[in-house]
């Protein structure tokens, strides 16, 4: 389906289906340094898809990854250049860190509220992202513009808080490793914690989780900064490993787009991980044949948008041929 | 208003050989035939799960039969939808309200007129007049204080239940079903209640009353439909006069289960249960200090309250609903905070605690509102568990493994199907969504679950056998005198009467956010002095 719709869209932009589908794969996952990119580019969703899943499992909210992963960023980029006179991995370490932990203070902004208040932390979270982007763009315009070229983007990571590459003449790097290790962590947490079973309780029933006594605010404090963490680590991969530079078009909605990756990889840090690597080869696909051929760059977003829509039907087929309705959709 | 005509035997509901079959694969009906007859009250009996409620939506047009007939007048029809059988002049009430929480209890009853397809039209502001002088005057006349333009959900349960049973007499019916749509009034409303279903019978309607409570089958039943298990067991033409006539309505019931015990420990026709003497031991276990707790909407609801429990005994608390009990409750778990007032729990002042440090100290409560407050019923029974279990002491079940501290599932799974057993839930798999046990197995399933762990001190026990069958209210009632003989001690609240003084060894009245009453001895109660406090009136 979603190849019938992309051939669709090849035979819309003045290119024969065939050869585009084949290109597409191609640049996404056809040679080893495509698919290295590809690798590349799914870690940001992937570290916050990954992170949602863990308020979204509790019922929380969090809309905001997209501001925690700029205020990660923003973190990782401060540190970097004030830490960089420091001997080799003191700065990469200290800067990744702090990114994670501005990541979770940000998001625990409308953790507070909710807790405190009883805000609707969606709203908030959502809010927030735009005075992040903001703020990064106070920043980039101000105090920290490359006073060399006067662009709006950040003086170059110095190389003692840049992520090493692992392999020769890729942008892979050791924080790629990290993220991807998370992955299996991320996946014994949810299923053999107490914690997973508290915010699946939580999730399930918020009013019985109250009187039952589990402590939602604890709950929600936690996930929230879980989730905050990892989207700022996902600004830190993509500042100090893949850019060296903070600019402003550091995120394509991987913030947004992370929430629906979390739905679509079914809250469950396998599916996550493979949805993800989908989305960033329809990324890379797109943005490499848009670039070779006259396709417009939103392309790789009508598709991107199509994967819901996909996934959901033929889910419900599968279903249906199976003869099963325990999904509930 | 739409007038239906009423006469004789035009009324008559028959259901033929009807089977439902559910999507879950579970059996409901078993071809069933039976006849309800008009001008009369028809008592449809069972235990939970016989399929009293799957006949009554049946006849309500709210579900489909998977085979066989309804018959209307000796006329077979076919529900388009519960509305359609609304405007052939059937109406339901259940055991919960289903009532708009948002609206006012007006909108309600406009809302039910228009499916009725008494409404026409826009002209909403017009009907809202007309309907509220109307309905007004018709619930004064039933002698029922109720404020038509509050917001359903600012009502306490028993009102909501209320209105629900009014619109349906209002709304002038042939056909009234009420599915245990008594199990939230006070013996006084449901008394009025009565009175008006006996003039209903008397004009020739036919009315289906579905209950539990075995004393009201004597009270208000001309005839009995005994279920059991989707079938038709036993159907008396007589109202049931005699004890051996009930008795063998009961066995009917529970022909399925080894039901002799309980006969010879028959509370129906023993009245023994009242001379019971509390035994009294000094060490308390709850002291409230002048406690002050708001309500929903910021209106006191408790005012000063004084309580003490003692260890070893069983503190009844009666009342009439929306007098303080749910925010005095509250106050004592720890989900609502108190405004002032002092709350000692063995010893601690406990006031300002949260929930889990107070259910780690021993105090544990189990909520009327069984599938909104005390399971998570998406969940499996194994998850639903295992959450309490880890939530209250995390050290048991809990393996090290790498350095890591993982949930021991093993471990957990075993002492839950222990627990399961001994509670005598009757359960598909562990794995199975906990919302698909049948109601008393949940209730049966929340007490494993908040009992099973040992280091309780005090139950605070909200309703806990409301809408249950006898065998299981019975099993729980003797689980609660068997903890108290253990040294446990309860705060049982419960709007049956009955239950009150059968199991507790002092009853507290509340009225208005006060204890209005106290007797120290149950057996020495006059129900009718103790109604009279519940009301207010001394």
């Amino acid at each position: 389906m979603l190849i019938l719709s992309m051939a669709i869209i090849f035979e819309l932009s003045d290119l024969r289906w065939n050869e585009g589908l084949k290109l597409m794969f191609y640049y996404s996952y056809g040679s080893p340094a495509f698919l290295f990119e590809t690798f590349l580019r799914s870690v940001p969703l992937l570290l916050i898809s990954i992170g949602l899943i863990f308020p979204f499992i509790a019922g929380v909210w969090n809309i905001g990854a997209e501001g925690q992963f700029y205020i990660g960023a923003i973190m990782a980029t401060a540190t970097a250049l004030l830490l960089g006179e420091l001997p080799f991995p003191i700065p990469l370490i200290v800067a990744t860190l702090s990114s994670c932990l501005g990541g979770a203070l940000y998001a625990l902004i409308p953790a507070f509220l909710r807790v405190k208040y009883d805000i609707n932390e969606l709203l908030t979270s959502l809010m927030l992202n735009f005075v992040a982007y903001y703020f990064l763009s106070y920043l980039l315009f101000g105090p920290l513009k490359n006073p060399m070229t006067q662009f709006p983007e950040t003086s170059p990571i110095p190389l003692s808080s840049r992520a090493p590459a692992l392999i020769p003449n890729t942008r892979f790097n050791i924080l790629t490793i990290l993220a991807f290790v998370i992955v299996p962590i991320t996946y014994i947490s949810l299923t053999r914690t107490k914690f997973a079973v508290l915010i699946r309780y939580m999730g399930a029933n918020l009013e019985a989780a109250l009187c039952m006594g589990i402590n939602i605010n604890k709950l929600i404090y936690t996930t929230m900064a879980l989730s905050g963490a990892l989207a700022g680590f996902a600004g830190a991969h993509e500042v100090l490993g893949v850019l060296y530079a903070l600019r402003m078009g550091i995120s394509m909605n991987y913030g947004y787009v992370g929430i629906g990756l979390a739905y679509f990889g079914n809250l469950n840090p396998l599916g996550v991980f493979l949805v993800s690597l989908l989305a960033a080869g329809i990324i890379n696909g797109t943005l490499m044949l848009s670039f070779f051929y006259n396709i417009p760059v939103g392309v790789y977003q009508v598709l991107l948008g199509a994967i819901p829509l996909f996934v959901i039907v033929s889910r419900r087929i599968t279903c249906r041929v199976l003869n099963k309705s325990n999904l509930g959709i | 208003m739409m007038i239906i005509s009423v006469s004789g035997d035009d009324l008559h509901i028959g259901v033929e050989n009807i089977r439902k079959i559910y999507e879950n694969g579970v059996i409901a009906l078993d071809n069933v035939t039976a006849e309800f007859k008009s001008g009369c009250i028809n008592c449809l009996l069972g235990e939970n799960g016989a399929g009293k409620s799957t006949l009554a939506k049946l006849i309500a047009g709210v579900i489909r039969p998977t085979a066989g007939k309804i018959r209307l007048n000796g006329k077979e029809i076919r529900f388009r939808d519960s509305q359609h059988a609304l405007r052939l002049g059937i109406g339901i009430v259940y055991q919960y309200p289903t009532l708009f929480e948002e609206l006012t209890v007006l909108e309600n009853i406009i809302v039910f007129n228009n499916a009725l397809g008494k409404v026409k039209g826009f002209h909403i502001r017009n009907t809202l007049e007309i309907e509220s002088r109307e309905f007004e005057k018709f619930v004064k006349e039933t002698g029922f204080n109720i404020d038509i333009n509050k917001k359903v959900f600012s009502l306490p349960a028993n009102e909501k239940q209320l209105i629900e049973i009014l619109r349906l007499f209002y709304a002038n019916l042939n056909v009234i079903i009420l599915d245990e749509a008594t199990s939230m009034l006070t013996p006084l409303e449901t008394e009025k209640v009565f009175k008006m279903l006996f003039k209903l019978r008397d004009e020739g309607r036919n009315i289906i009353y579905i209950t539990h409570k075995l004393l009201e089958v004597r009270q208000v039943c001309d005839r009995v439909i005994v279920l059991s298990r989707g079938r038709v067991v036993y159907v008396a033409e007589e109202k049931p006069e005699t004890a051996e006539e009930m008795n063998k309505i009961i066995q009917h019931m529970f022909e399925t289960h080894n039901i002799r015990k309980y006969l010879l420990e028959n509370k129906f026709t023993q009245n023994n249960h009242y001379l019971r003497t509390a035994e009294k031991n000094n060490a308390e276990i709850l002291k409230i200090k002048e406690l002050y707790v708001l309500g929903d909407y910021g209106e006191l609801k408790v005012k000063g309250l004084n309580l003490v429990i003692n260890k070893n005994e069983i503190v009844g608390l009666a009342g009439i609903m929306g007098h303080g009990q749910r925010e005095l409750i509250e106050a004592i778990v720890g989900i609502r905070k108190a405004v002032s007032g002092e709350i000692f729990f063995s010893g601690h002042n406990i006031v300002s605690w949260p929930i889990d440090a107070r259910l780690k100290q021993g105090l544990v409560y189990i909520p009327a509102e069984r599938l909104k407050r005390a399971i998570a019923g998406e969940l499996s029974i194994l998850e639903d568990i295992s959450a309490y279990w880890l939530n209250i002491s995390p050290f048991d079940f809990i393996k090290k493994f790498f350095g890591l501290s993982l949930v021991d599932y093993s471990k957990l799974r075993s002492q839950i199907t222990d627990i399961l057993k001994r509670f005598n839930v009757v359960y598909q798999g562990i794995e199975a969504p906990v919302k698909h046990l049948s109601g008393g197995n949940i209730q049966k399933h929340i007490l494993a679950k908040i009992l099973g762990r040992g280091n309780i001190k005090l139950i605070i026990a909200e309703e806990p056998t409301a809408g249950l069958d006898f065998k299981t209210t019975n099993e729980i009632r003797s689980l609660l005198k068997d903890l108290k003989e253990n040294g446990t001690s309860i705060l049982l609240i419960s709007s049956d009467l009955q239950e009150l003084l059968e199991i507790s060894d002092r009853l507290l009245v509340m009225f208005d956010g006060k204890i209005v009453k106290e007797y120290a001895n149950v057996s020495s109660i006059d129900v009718v002095e103790l109604s009279k406090y519940m009301m207010g009136l001394r």
